[in-house]
């Protein structure tokens, strides 16, 4: 338990230089790595320079990460956009620094339950944001919705705020009222509109985490169940974000300390049927759980 | 097989939550939940006993016929082995 006393992240950001922008030319090397979009498409490449790193977005940014994740450079390339930028950063590269500086940074979002915060663990389209978004429009204020660092908070972790918007299709908005929200600039890799003037407000301080529910495949009706401490670090696991995959001794210290988060936090499977008109039973579900007043 | 040895890779690392455990392969991003028997069988393979010592151990510490577990050590090994989790020893 925390005491009443605020958390707060023990993990200053890096220092964050933006660069003129520059076409990008072929790098040295190979990437050590990449990942992907749900359509396949290539998301992100990592690059080595050194002991340092080079994220790549293609055709859109550079952001040159120092070894120790404390110095950033973004380096946009030519026609993309100040907002385009500052989205990768901040949903991106940042989260990538956070982890490989020792932070616990996970593909999920979170909100604000009464004096905690719940985490809903998921990979891209599976609902995060709108199950977030939910929550949002029923006064349980969100912290993330798609990348969520975790930080010390005395024996507890603390959800930490994340990027103050919330990104939706077109359906999930109309679904939630949110048609009159105004949606920032486009982001030129999806069609999804980031809403930062939402009705709602996001939660700016670190709450510390009560429960996390990983969201499961479509499903006839709710159904949440406890999770074994194993299958919660798998899952935990198959979320985490990382910088420097390669590096085994990271590696290992990361593992352990997920090890010691599923340990600790109740973790359920959350399976729905993906209808916005279950999203009633879907957050009532949550609460309970959450509350401890499940039966 | 029943003389067969195995070893634990160096970078395989292994955490056990209770009575579960998760092995993690931190070459090659692999990891690998083990239920409570698969969890006593790594360490058994890690204490550097055979196969056959392995299935007398189970056979003395849970209850399941000889056969069973046998065949499911067997498969959990060649699982293992399969996602370099653990190696065979040199004869």
């Amino acid at each position: 338990m925390t005491g009443g006393l605020p958390c707060r992240s023990n993990k200053p950001q890096p220092r964050f230089e933006i660069a003129p922008p520059r076409v990008q030319a072929t790098l040295g090397n190979a990437p050590f790595r990449a990942t992907y979009l749900p359509d396949g498409g290539k998301s992100a490449e990592f690059y080595r320079d050194g002991c340092a790193y080079v994220l790549r977005f293609p055709d859109l940014a550079d952001f040159h990460i120092s070894a120790d994740a404390r110095q950033m450079t973004g380096v946009p390339a030519p026609g993309v956009s100040a907002a385009t930028l500052r989205h990768l950063y901040r949903n991106q590269a940042l989260p990538l620094a956070a982890a490989h500086r020792g932070a616990l940074v996970f593909h999920a979002g979170a909100v604000e339950i009464d004096d905690g915060a719940v985490a809903f663990i998921g990979a891209s389209g599976r609902g995060k944001s709108t199950l977030v978004a939910s929550f949002g429009a029923r006064g349980f204020r969100p912290l993330t919705d798609d990348a969520l660092t975790l930080a010390p908070c005395g024996d507890d972790v603390a959800a930490t705020p994340g990027d103050a918007a919330i990104r939706l299709w077109a359906d999930s908005r109309a679904a939630l009222g949110l048609d009159n929200a105004m949606a920032d600039s486009p982001l030129p890799f999806t069609a999804k509109a980031r809403l930062s003037d939402t009705p709602w407000s996001f939660c700016n301080a670190p709450r510390p985490l009560r429960a996390a529910f990983v969201l499961g495949e479509s499903a006839p009706r709710v159904v949440c169940g406890r999770l074994t401490a194993r299958e919660s670090l798998m899952e935990w696991i198959s979320h985490a974000l990382l910088l420097d995959t390669q590096d085994r001794v990271l590696i290992d210290a990361h593992f352990a300390r997920v090890a010691a988060l599923a340990t600790r936090t109740p973790c359920y499977r959350l399976d729905y049927p993906r209808r916005f008109a279950a999203l009633d039973q879907v957050v009532a579900t949550v609460l309970s759980h959450a509350r401890g007043s499940a039966p | 097989m029943t003389d067969a040895r195995f070893k634990i890779p160096p970078q395989v690392s292994a955490r056990a939550l209770g009575d579960e455990m998760v092995l993690l392969d931190l070459a090659g991003g692999v990891y690998f939940g083990l239920d409570s028997v698969g969890m006593r069988i790594f360490e058994l393979i890690g204490d550097g006993r055979s196969m056959a010592e392995i299935c007398d151990r189970l056979f003395a510490e849970f209850e399941s016929d000889r056969a069973t577990i046998e065949a499911d050590a067997a498969a959990l090994i060649r699982d293992m082995v399969a996602h370099r989790l653990i190696e065979p020893c040199a004869q």
